[in-house]
Order: C-alpha cells, then structure tokens, then sequence
C-alpha cells in the first residue's frame, strides 16, 4: 500500500508540469492574459518594427544588434527570457562564427551571464577584449561576473581598467562592490554616499536604481538596517520594477520579519520566478495554511519542474531558498546550496549554504563558506550571525 | 543582478491508443501574440474574445510547427474545440488533435518546430502516457523530433487492462499486511480443537479444511460485497475509520486466540470485518483511476487478484500449519507468541490510524 502511494505520489509530482485543466471561458470579455501593465509604448511598437524589418534581412548588423539590444532590455525590464531568446534568435547570423563583431559579442555575453553561463560569458569577453582592450562595456561586464563569482583580486584589477572607460558612477559603483566584500564596507558606504550626492542630473534612472540598492545591501551588511531601508526606499520610489531591488528589498523586510510589507511590493510581480519565490515565503510567514501562500507554493513547485525537464540550472540559488523556507527539506536545500556555491558567490548564496548545512545538521559541508568569508574578510553581521552556536537552526519561516 | 526566470515553454501530452494518438497541446498565449498577434486593441490584455477571432490562424501556425507522419503520410488530424489552460506562468491555448493510423501496430514520427524560427529556447515538454506508463521528455531545436511507438497496445478493456487488475489485486493483498495477519490470527487455531481451556491437536484434517474453508468463504463474500458497493459509489465510509477498523479487526483476532471468545464462529467474525476489509480494498481501486466504461470489467480483475493471492497464502500456510498442529512450537510459541505479536502490531496501527500519527516503518 505504502508502494502504490509512493508510486503515485511521484507520478502526480511529475505531472504537476502538463496539470493545468482546459476550459471555455465563460464570456468573451473574459481577460485571460495581462502582457503589460501598460498599453504599448513609442519604444516597444519601434522594436517591433525593427523586428519586423529584421525578419526581411536578417543578416544587417546594425539592425540585428539594435533588435537584440531592445529585446533584452525589454526582458530585463519585464523579468521575461523570452524575449532574450528573441534576442539570441537576432544575432543568430554571427552566433558561432568565429570572427563574430565586438557588438553580436558583448550581447553573447551578456545572454550568457543570464543563463549563469559564467565561464562561458568570461570567455566570450576575453575574446572581444583581446581585439578590443578599451572597450568599456565588456570590462563592466567582466568585473561583475567576477565578483559575482568571488574572484575579488580579478574584479579588482578589472574595475581599475573602467576608470575612464564608462560613466564615473558606474566604475565607482563596481569599486565600491568589491571593496564592501573585502573587509573595506565603511569606505564602501563613504565612497557611494557622497557620489550619490554628486550624480550628473542626466544619470538613468537604472543606474540610479543600482547604485542605491548596491548602497542598501552593503549598509545592511553592516547592521545600519536604518541607512539600509532609506535607500531601499528612495530606489522603490524611483517607480522602476526592478527585479533585482524588489528582490533584495523582499529579503531584507522578510529578515526583519514584515513579511506583511512584502505582499504589496510583489504582488503583481510573481510572473517572475524570484519575486514568486519572495511572495510565497512573505504569504507562507504570514500563514502557512492560507490559499494563497499554497497556490504560489504549487506554482513554484511547477516552475521549478519545467526547468529541470528542460534542464536549466541557473535557478538553484531560488530552488535551495524554496526547499529550505517552505519545502523544509535540509537536504534537498544543501544540495542545491552547494551546486549554487559553485557558481556563484554572493553573500544571500552564502548565507542559504550556511542556513541549509546548518538545517541539515551537517555544518561541516560549509566549510568552502567560511573559507571564503576568511580568506576576503568579509564583513556581514547576518552571516557572522548565522555562524554563533546560539543562533537558531531554523528561520521562522520553517517553525510554522 | 542575475536572476533566473521561466522562459517559454509549450507542454504537449501524447496518449497512445492502438489505432489513433490523442495530443493536448498547450501554448503560451504570450508566444502566440508575439508571433501571430492576439491582442487586437493593443490594450496590453488578452481577451477570449480576441484569441477566439485568431482562432484559425493559431491553428494554422501551430499545426505547421508540429509534423507527425506514419511509415509514408503526413497525417491530418481532427480538431476538437479550442480551450484555454492556466499554468504556472500565464494562460494557454490548448489545441486538442487526434491523430488516426492506417495500420494498427505501426509508429508514428513527430517533428516539433514551434517557435524555434524565433525564440531558439522555446521548448517543447512533452509527455507520452502509453497504456499505464507516462515518460517524459522535451523537443529543443536540436533534439525536435520524437517516435512514438504503438506496437504492442492493446485497448483498454481488453485481457491486458483486465490483467492489469488481476496483478494490482494479488499485489495489493500481499503488500497489505493488515489483510495478511487478520487471516493468519483467524486461521491459526484452525488447525487445533479447544478442550479445557486448552489448545490441542485438531484430529481430523477434514474438520480443519471445513474450518478454512467457511473462515475464507465468508471473508470472501463479505468483502467483495462492499468493495463492489464502495467501487460503484453506493456506500462511502472515511478512510480513516476504515483503516481503524481493520487495525481492529486484527487485534480481535489475535486476542481470540490467546482468549478465546469466539472458538466455533471464526466464520461470523470473518464475515463481519471481510465487510469492513472490502472498503479497504476500494480505496486501493480508486487510486488506481480505472475509467467508469471498464468498471465492471476492473473490479472484477481486482477481486479475483486478490483471492488469487489469498489462495495462495492458504496453500502456503495449511499444509505448514497442519503438519506443525500437534508440536509444542505451533500450540506454544506460533498461536500464542505469534498471536501477541501480531496483536502488538494492531495495535500501533489502531493508534497510527485513529490519531493520525505514524510509529511503524510499514
């Protein structure tokens, strides 16, 4: 009997992916899909001509690039891939030639580091700095995969490269970045305080976003929760749904334990897998039980599966949170905890190591953890926290 | 700065039947208003009303993306009615097609190129249910095609669906230990007679066979009566008071061994639980999902599966059980000790099962 369940208990979990039951909608007046908050702008009703312009010569550079470059901003923007595979679909010409253009190769990378490809991307870059070592875009790109990889000495030499490559905002931010990992967070916080103050009136409105959010996470780190919620805040009324803040901003109101405050940053935002993640733990804190907190349970669950039939793995960093906070599954989360490690190193994938190693009663798996908060001196009161005998095994989210 | 999110994907389910393939194919209507245009009024949402009017067009288009040929034709399928699904990401289009073959026991070839002329990391997840089995797998513009095989099926409701049962039902009485020691507690003594308090040799082996014969009857007729009554929906019983009792049931039997009360009426105690062990049995019918039209046909096979494998019990058990009557170790040890055990474990389960808690491994 035990058998038959387990048998069809996999057998429905497997079929979570196909399970959506068909149905006549009611009335023709129905709405079944919202595409845009928004009616179609000047930009997207351009981009969709250049498209359609493509189409008839896929082979003009100029054009493709263009397309490409709008598509991905466009992803970015709506937390979207599809539309970086209609990107990677444009520069389909020059995708695998070898004497591809610098332009069809900083966007090649750029898909790449999307998709977690991060060797690949690094080398990609390589390659279009060998022919063209001044090119600005392609260092950016470069230091922030390595540090975003935990080569910090790597970044460092690279963002010295920036200066006088890219806007002075853009290479200070990445500076400040590596300092804040490397035992210089104070100098971090000071150097992006006063260049806050200091920005061109002309600066985007995106940049302006990732500076405050760079900002936020590192006063954060330092335990100025206060600094941190400022800036946090002055990013959300910037009015951009910027998928990385809203996330970062969700983590840092779900550890302070106003899970209530996330629910309206993320609710029309769950189309997108991190912030659908950030709402089911904020719904689940609040109550497990609830509708709501189990549908967006159920729609990752089914997300999560469709990735794994396609065999994509830059989503592990999301899957350990959701093993560890709402499946409760230590070792499922140390699993993928440590696939993550290996590919990237921020402080949040150190911190679900930690977390997860700790749950699993195995705290000697972290060890590459401490290793690497040793090794750069890295200065974060959550993780420092997570590392006393005291703190708590599990977070609040799994004693409910 | 580097998230990952769900790219487009459209889920298709292949059933395999001997002469035709059914296909539910579900696509995201975000690709179809990329590549065909839903929304009319550029208003940003899709109405039924505006994917209704595209309706032939995202046939068309969809139907050119998906080839599936047998040895020499490209088959045309039917199309049933167009209908909408929700997903973890949005809403589908789901095209409904049916596939018919010219030969019975031929395969079919199926080609998938939807989106690939667009979006190179579209994909494709696919199912393939053939008659119990379901396999899955993905179309991607490297991997785009996909053979399926229908040699070898049979239509449901034929001799295989009705083995099928056949083989659920003996599996299902020899993984189901509750039903294995209710009759082991009951058939015990069967080999023995009770005088003075004591148990002692049954001395005739016909007198024995009567016995099993009447305890296993009744037990018999008792539960396919509410099994058939439960697997038609006539009577519905919680699940958790019917595995209690049959937890109870056990630990009835055992204690009457050790203290009898029921010495020459083993038969009626059969029967009266063989009531409750049925509805045990339906449950197991219902997880299995058997189509209403092969009903008659499925319960059957599950019945005569499960007798199967109690008979199979008793011929293991009543020859042992009756060479061994007279020895100490049978009266002794196998009646008494063995009749504690199997009490013990009744137990646990009654707890388990009344409070909801889980003590044992099985």
């Amino acid at each position: 009997m035990k058998m038959l369940l387990l048998v069809s208990l996999l057998a429905c979990s497997a079929q979570l992916v196909w399970s959506g039951t068909p149905y006549k909608p009611s009335s023709g007046s129905q709405v079944l899909e919202k595409l845009r908050a928004t009616p179609l702008d000047s930009a997207q009703r351009e981009l969709r001509e250049q498209a359609r312009q493509l189409s008839q010569k896929p082979t003009n550079l100029v054009l493709a690039v263009t397309v490409a470059t709008g598509f991905i901003e466009r992803a970015r923007v709506e937390g979207d891939p599809r539309y970086r595979g209609y990107a990677t679909h444009a520069l389909q010409p020059w995708w695998d030639a070898s004497d591809r253009p610098s332009s069809v190769s900083l966007l090649r990378a750029s898909l790449l580091q999307s998709d977690h490809h991060f060797p690949e991307a690094l080398q990609e870059l390589d390659h279009l700095l060998a022919s063209n070592p001044r090119h600005g875009g392609a260092q950016l790109m470069r230091a922030n995969i390595l540090t975003v990889t935990g080569r910090y000495p790597e970044a460092q030499r690279a963002t010295i490269r920036l200066i006088g490559q890219v806007p002075g905002h853009l290479a200070l931010g990445a500076t400040a970045l590596i300092a804040s990992l490397t035992g210089r967070s104070e100098t971090a916080s000071t150097l992006l305080t006063t260049e806050m103050k200091r920005l061109p009136a002309d600066t985007s409105t995106s940049d302006r976003v990732w500076l405050l959010t760079l900002l936020a996470e590192i006063e954060n780190r330092r335990g100025n929760s206060g600094e941190a919620e400022t800036s946090f805040k002055q990013a959300v009324a910037l009015g951009t749904k910027d998928v990385y803040l809203l996330a970062a901003y969700s983590d840092f109101l779900l550890n302070q334990k106003r899970p209530s405050e996330v629910i309206p940053l993320l609710e029309d935002q769950t189309r997108v897998d991190p912030l659908l993640l950030r709402y089911a733990m904020a719904q689940a804190s609040v109550d497990r039980q609830s509708s709501v907190a189990k549908a967006a349970i159920e729609q990752l669950q089914a997300r999560f599966e469709a990735a794994h039939l396609r065999g994509d793995s830059a989503h592990q960093r999301e899957e350990g949170l959701f093993a560890l906070h709402l499946q409760q599954d230590a070792n499922a989360a140390l699993k993928l905890a440590k696939a993550n490690w290996d590919v990237q190193k921020e402080p949040t994938d150190a911190r679900l190591f930690l977390q997860a190693a700790r749950a699993a009663q195995q705290p000697q798996a972290a060890t590459p953890v401490l290793e690497w908060m040793r090794t750069n001196k890295i200065e974060d009161i959550h993780l420092t926290s997570e590392l006393r005998p005291s703190s708590k095994t599990t977070t609040d989210l799994q004693k409910q | 700065m580097l998230l990952a999110h769900k790219p487009s994907d459209s889920y298709l389910t292949f059933d395999l039947h001997p002469a035709e393939v059914l296909v539910q194919w579900d696509i995201a209507l975000r690709d179809l208003e990329f590549v065909i245009g839903l929304d009319r009024n550029e208003d940003g949402r899709i109405t039924w009303e505006e994917l209704s009017a595209r309706r032939t067009e995202v046939e068309a288009y969809a139907l050119a993306r998906l080839k599936v040929t047998d040895a020499a034709n490209v088959l045309k399928p039917t199309i049933e009615d167009l209908l909408v699904a929700d997903h973890s990401d949005g809403a589908y289009a789901v095209l409904s097609l049916k596939y018919e073959t010219q030969r019975p026991s031929n395969s079919l070839l199926v080609e998938y190129s939807l989106l690939f002329e667009t979006d190179p990391t579209h994909r494709g997840l696919y199912q393939v249910r053939r008659g119990n089995s379901t396999s899955t797998g993905l179309f991607s513009p490297t991997h785009p095609q996909l053979s399926l095989d229908l040699g070898g099926l049979t239509p449901m409701g034929d001799t295989s669906a009705f083995g099928h049962f056949v083989y659920e039902g003996v599996w299902h009485i020899w993984t189901g230990f509750d039903h294995i020691l209710f009759l082991l507690a009951l058939l015990l003594p069967s080999v023995l007679r009770r005088k003075d308090g004591h148990w002692l040799p049954s001395d005739s082996l016909r007198a024995s066979f009567i016995k099993i014969l009447r305890v296993v009857t009744s037990f018999t007729v008792a539960h396919s009566i509410t099994l058939t009554l439960a697997a038609i929906g006539w009577v519905h019983l919680p699940s958790r008071l019917i595995e209690s009792t049959i937890a109870f049931s056990v630990i009835i039997a055992a204690v009457n061994n050790i203290r009898p009360f029921f010495t020459e009426r083993g038969w009626i105690v059969a029967f009266a639980f063989g009531l409750i062990h049925g509805f045990g049995f339906a449950s197991v019918l219902q997880d299995l999902e058997l189509p209403a039209s092969l009903l008659a046909r499925s319960l059957l096979g599950f019945n005569l599966g499960v007798e199967l494998g109690q008979l199979a019990i008793l011929l293991a058990f009543v020859p042992a059980a009756f060479a061994l009557r007279a020895s100490m170790f049978y009266r002794g040890a196998l009646v008494h000790a063995g009749s504690c055990l199997i009490g013990g474990i009744a137990t646990v389960w009654l707890i388990e099962r009344a409070f909801n808690l889980r003590i044992l491994p099985f």
